[in-house]
């Protein structure tokens, strides 16, 4: 069972898009990143606990970056896109959120869980991260730096 | 068949599909039992990646 599991997440890992990959032209224009600046995008789901607690540790941090530099998308991937929005209201989420109820932006990202953070800029992953992560908007404003370094 | 992406997972995360957990009063009196009388405990969750885990 373990080593179908191993074997599971392997082949999970090979098909998700990774660190320099592009993204294809139609998931980036429903996403409507703005080439120029790097995109934090962030996949949640109204269902999933860990989201509801990382959304809004990214609202906090939507609110200090500086906004000519770097953007965040939301992309809620519930079937219902109700769902979503309502958990956008109840968050207070301010920062651009977008619905996935087909599930096709997710689909080409491929992450191995949820909540997942992609870095894009220029339609390429820069870096990214999956699961809970504690102060996650103190994580991301150190990427942010460490990306925008040249 | 092929096993649930992690976006595919809300209907894991209800309630009812918790192990013991729809209601606590009896997984906690479950756990005692496991624990008092075979000396065993935990081993009620599942690990893997992906949300579903409320």
């Amino acid at each position: 069972m373990r080593i179908a599991v191993v074997i599971f997440m392997l082949v999970s890992s090979l098909l998700a898009l990774g660190v320099g990959d592009k993204i294809d032209k139609e998931t980036q224009q429903k996403l409507n990143l703005q080439d120029e600046k790097i995109a934090v995008v962030a996949f949640f789901a109204a269902w999933c606990s860990s989201c509801k607690k990382e959304l809004p540790h990214i609202e906090i941090l939507s609110k200090e970056i500086d906004k000519d530099r770097y953007e965040i998308v939301g992309v809620g991937v519930d079937k219902n896109p109700k769902a979503t929005e309502a958990l956008v209201k109840k968050l207070g989420i301010s920062f651009r959120t977008i619905n996935d109820p087909d599930n096709e932006i997710i689909k080409e990202f491929n992450p191995v869980g949820i909540p997942s953070i992609y870095y894009v800029k220029d339609g390429v992953i820069l870096r990214s991260m999956h699961g809970s992560i504690n102060s996650v908007e103190q994580v991301i404003a150190k990427d942010l730096k460490e990306l925008d370094t040249p | 068949m092929s096993a649930p992406k992690p976006w595919e997972k809300e209907n894991f995360s209800k309630d009812t599909l918790k192990d013991r957990c729809a209601n606590s009063l009896l997984s906690k009196f479950d756990g005692h039992v496991y624990f008092s009388k075979e000396a065993t405990k935990g081993g009620g969750g599942v690990a893997g990646g992906g949300c579903g885990c409320n």
